[in-house]
């Protein structure tokens, strides 16, 4: 059934043109690891590989091999940071300075030692160029104390920091040759930055490769780095090669040599065959927002009506739809991050619950409105799973009613907070739980949208929320977190559906090719044949 | 020029041409109209007609509930298979006859008789009014059909009314350039200038005169163009302008499916019934035209 189906898929000539992309790439599969290259399928989303101003994936899957942070994440694990360039980092007492303390070895790619100095050129462009990206790093400030040590000040106590400094933006460059190219890290850099792609021709980095080529629509080359200061990758070339979503599956099925697909879907990967290796974990939340403004709806500002809807949903079910690696949603935080509720705590359907809840509110026949972005996103279709959403309530007596809307007029109607409920993917900024606080707690950015003001929330949502930002270190926020979720799930106008999981496809004979939530897909130097 | 059945080539074969124009019905094997293609055409729409008609009482399950296992290929309990949401595929396919045909029906004819009020009026009353209305038509024509139904669709929302206004002001402007070219040949014969010149009205004229001899070719027109409102109306739905999930519809359904084209079932199905209904239509309206055009009939039967 299964050769018979991807016969049937695909036309002829786009099975031509993936023969033909695999059979350039794929290449020469010799024993010795040491000569070989990783073809890595992924559909472009790139704009440049400048880490300070990248943001899109493909982008930061690039700049995380060819840079070094001061910190990062090893494997999947996002809960535990690990030294790369710093070999060791503290918090003082009141919350407000981190201090990294650089290792002596580090070297760049022309031989030139990583200095505090080369960190904080880095940073403060990072910030100043105002990218996208620049937004996570405002209000910290950067100092350099002699040539091994870089303090992080935030005027406010932010335990995030360390997190923050992980993601490939924040990237450290050779800072004596950037400023020969043009760099600047001044306060204007987002005007006077002359560099323009040179980074897009050759990179400036310390990290386990160097830029060999870089076509955006095509194809992306990295070379083994032969100055690294770390142990030299498995692989001496990289081929990051664009292959839109719908062949890939095909392409990594008929795959020769070594290598490794990021865009399948959950339900793709579920069909894959056992001889490749697939690795997924849970990132994305997808959640209903209930309008809190009973000027908008009567219904969904109702308590007792969250409540109802909360127990006619069926989690199982959902992650059902989105296939290999989804899990259903104990709390808002994804399991991927730490701070997330035990799966022991999953929410059981309750459809006699709800009816009951209802009838108790003197709700019947209840009639609303939901409002989804009509996209595809990771391969599954949102109308699918709010259709989901729409018959487990209805079984419960509540009728929804569907309205697809186009990305643009969906991001629009939802910041005007007209409608009475919402459904999106949440995905973190970076790899901290708490950070949905700012954004998810009454009367923050996203609850305003949904009409969840201070004087409408309940005290025990407010105090939770405060309760995550007194705490000063990271374990204390993750902690404070779980009791967050507790009070969000009983008070707060949002209901956590379940949990969709990124996923790398990797070909039998490799490993370390495991999905990172951290922000770049996908380590390219951790991953080596067996 | 187009052949106006009430003429004269008619003339020669009267007795037995409007019988069969006026009587569908008619005894097979008589006339060139009843080939085999006609027939399995015919028959094709009787089916989905009945099955569109008889839905609830055929369809094996409830077309909006999940009745089995997500994505299961076709089998003895589902012989379509059943879709993400473990919906049966053949239900849904015959429900979603329930909307395309009507659907068709509902933007063919509001397109006739918009296309056909503006049509009339330009080609009888010419000048002026031609020029405006003959420019509009050019002005809509101009845009790929498509591109500006999803214009629209997107401007209204997505809805099955918004859909079909979509369909309407994109397809009107087809039928009033064929109704125009008829009515400014009708208009000069001598039967409609001698009743102008015996007194009849302008609107007794055009009802008592023109339009019986100016609609042959519209409704010629409308068969054929019903395979394309199904088209449409599908191509809509696919890219998410039609009706409101979790209505069953076709378009919407190949959509679903093609997300993973490996559940073949999903799409192939629904694919198959747009193919089959659009094709069936079509090769009606191409009898229907044969036969109503003498010269093309005599050329076929020769």
């Amino acid at each position: 059934m299964r050769s018979l189906t991807a016969k049937l898929a695909v036309p002829a000539g786009a099975v031509a043109l993936t023969l033909a992309l695999a059979g350039c790439a794929g290449g020469n599969s010799t024993s010795n690891a040491g000569d070989q290259t990783l073809t890595v399928d992924t559909s472009f989303v790139v704009k440049t590989l400048d880490p300070g101003t990248v943001y899109e994936q493909t982008g930061n899957i690039a700049v995380h091999a060819l840079y070094d942070t001061l910190v990062t994440y090893e494997g999947s694990d996002v809960t535990t940071l690990q030294p790369e360039l710093a070999e060791s980092w503290e918090q003082s007492s009141d919350g407000t300075t981190w201090t990294f303390t650089l290792r002596d070895d580090a070297v760049f790619s022309d031989g030139a030692a990583v200095t505090a100095e080369d960190a904080v050129f880095s940073l403060n462009r990072l910030k100043n160029l105002q990218g996208s990206a620049s937004q996570t790093v405002q209000g910290l400030d950067f100092a350099a104390e002699g040539d091994d040590t870089v303090v992080v000040t935030s005027a406010t106590p932010n335990p995030d920091v360390p997190v923050i400094l992980a993601m490939p933006a924040a990237s450290v460059l050779n800072s004596a040759e950037a400023k020969k190219l043009g760099a600047t890290d001044a306060e204007d850099a987002a005007t006077s930055d002359q560099i323009g792609t040179q980074l897009d021709t050759a990179s400036l980095g310390s990290g386990p490769y160097v830029l060999k080529s870089y076509d955006p629509s095509t194809k992306i080359v990295l070379t083994a780095n032969p100055k690294y200061w770390g142990e030299q990758p498995a692989y001496s070339r990289v081929v990051i090669q664009n292959v839109d979503v719908q062949n890939q599956k095909l392409t990594i099925s008929k795959a020769k040599g070594d290598e490794i697909a990021l865009d399948l879907s959950g339900p793709q990967a579920a069909e894959l065959s056992d001889d490749l290796q697939v690795s997924g974990v849970a990132d994305t939340s997808y959640f209903l927002s209930l309008n809190q403004d009973p000027a908008v709806s009567a219904v969904t500002s109702n308590p007792a009506f969250i409540k109802a809807l909360r127990l006619t949903v069926d989690g199982e079910g959902l992650a059902k739809l989105f296939g290999e690696g989804a899990t259903p949603a104990a709390g808002l935080v994804p399991p991927a991050f730490a701070g997330a509720l035990d799966e022991s705590e999953n929410p059981v359907q309750d459809l006699d619950g709800a009816k009951k809840l209802l009838a108790d509110a003197g709700l019947s026949d209840v009639k609303v409105a939901l409002v989804y972005p009509a996209i595809t996103y990771r391969g599954v279709d949102l109308g699918t799973i709010v259709t989901k959403v729409q018959q487990d309530a209805k079984k419960a007596g509540i009728e929804i009613e569907l309205t697809p809307q186009p990305i643009n007029v969906f991001l629009q109607s939802q910041s005007e907070g007209k409608n009475e409920i919402n459904f999106s993917p949440n995905s973190l900024n970076y790899p901290a739980s708490s950070s949905l606080v700012n954004n998810m707690a009454p009367g923050a950015s996203t609850s305003l949208r949904t009409g969840w003001t201070l004087e409408r929330a309940d005290q025990s949502a407010i105090d939770a929320s405060n309760a995550v930002t007194a705490e000063l270190t990271p374990e204390g926020r993750n902690e404070a977190m779980i009791e967050w979720q507790h009070v969000m799930n009983e008070v707060s106008p949002y209901i956590a559906l379940a949990n969709n999981a990124g996923i790398v496809v990797a070909t039998s004979d490799l490993t370390g090719a495991d999905y990172t939530p951290a922000g770049w897909t996908v380590d390219l130097a951790a991953i080596a044949g067996k | 020029m187009t052949i106006l059945p009430s003429d004269r080539v008619a003339v020669s074969r009267a007795s037995r041409f409007r019988r069969d124009r006026l009587r569908v019905g008619g005894s097979l094997g008589t006339g060139s109209f009843w080939r085999p293609l006609t027939v399995i055409s015919l028959g094709i729409i009787v089916v989905w007609c009945l099955l569109a008609a008889f839905a609830p009482w055929v369809a094996p399950y409830d077309p909006l509930e999940t009745v089995g296992d997500n994505l299961q290929p076709p089998s003895g309990a589902h012989w379509m298979g059943t879709d993400d949401l473990g919906r049966d595929v053949l239900s849904r396919l015959i429900w979603g006859s329930r909307l395309s045909l009507p659907l068709a029906v509902a933007i063919v004819a509001c397109s006739l008789l918009v296309g056909g009020i503006v049509g009339l009026a330009a080609g009888y009353f010419g000048k002026a009014v031609d020029n405006v209305a003959m420019r509009l038509a050019d002005l809509v024509l101009a845009f790929p059909q498509i591109i500006l139904a999803m214009a629209v669709a997107a401007a209204f929302g997505p809805s099955v009314g918004n859909a079909v206004l979509a369909l309407v002001i994109v397809s009107w402007p087809l039928y009033a350039r064929i109704i125009r070219s008829s009515v400014l040949s009708v208009r000069e014969q001598e039967y409609v200038v001698a009743g102008r010149m015996l007194g009849l009205p302008t609107l007794r004229s055009i009802v008592k005169d023109v339009i019986p001899n100016s609609a042959g070719p519209a409704l010629v027109m409308s068969t054929i163009e019903l395979g394309n409102a199904i088209l449409m109306l599908a191509a809509l739905s696919f890219l998410g302008l039609g009706p409101r999930p979790p209505a069953a519809e076709w378009g919407a359904m190949i959509a679903l499916g093609s997300q993973n084209l490996g559940n073949w079932w999903v799409s192939l199905f629904p694919g198959l019934a747009i193919l089959t209904i659009v094709m069936a239509f079509n090769l009606l309206g191409d009898a229907i035209q044969d036969h109503l055009d003498p010269r093309s009939r005599n050329a076929r039967t020769r």
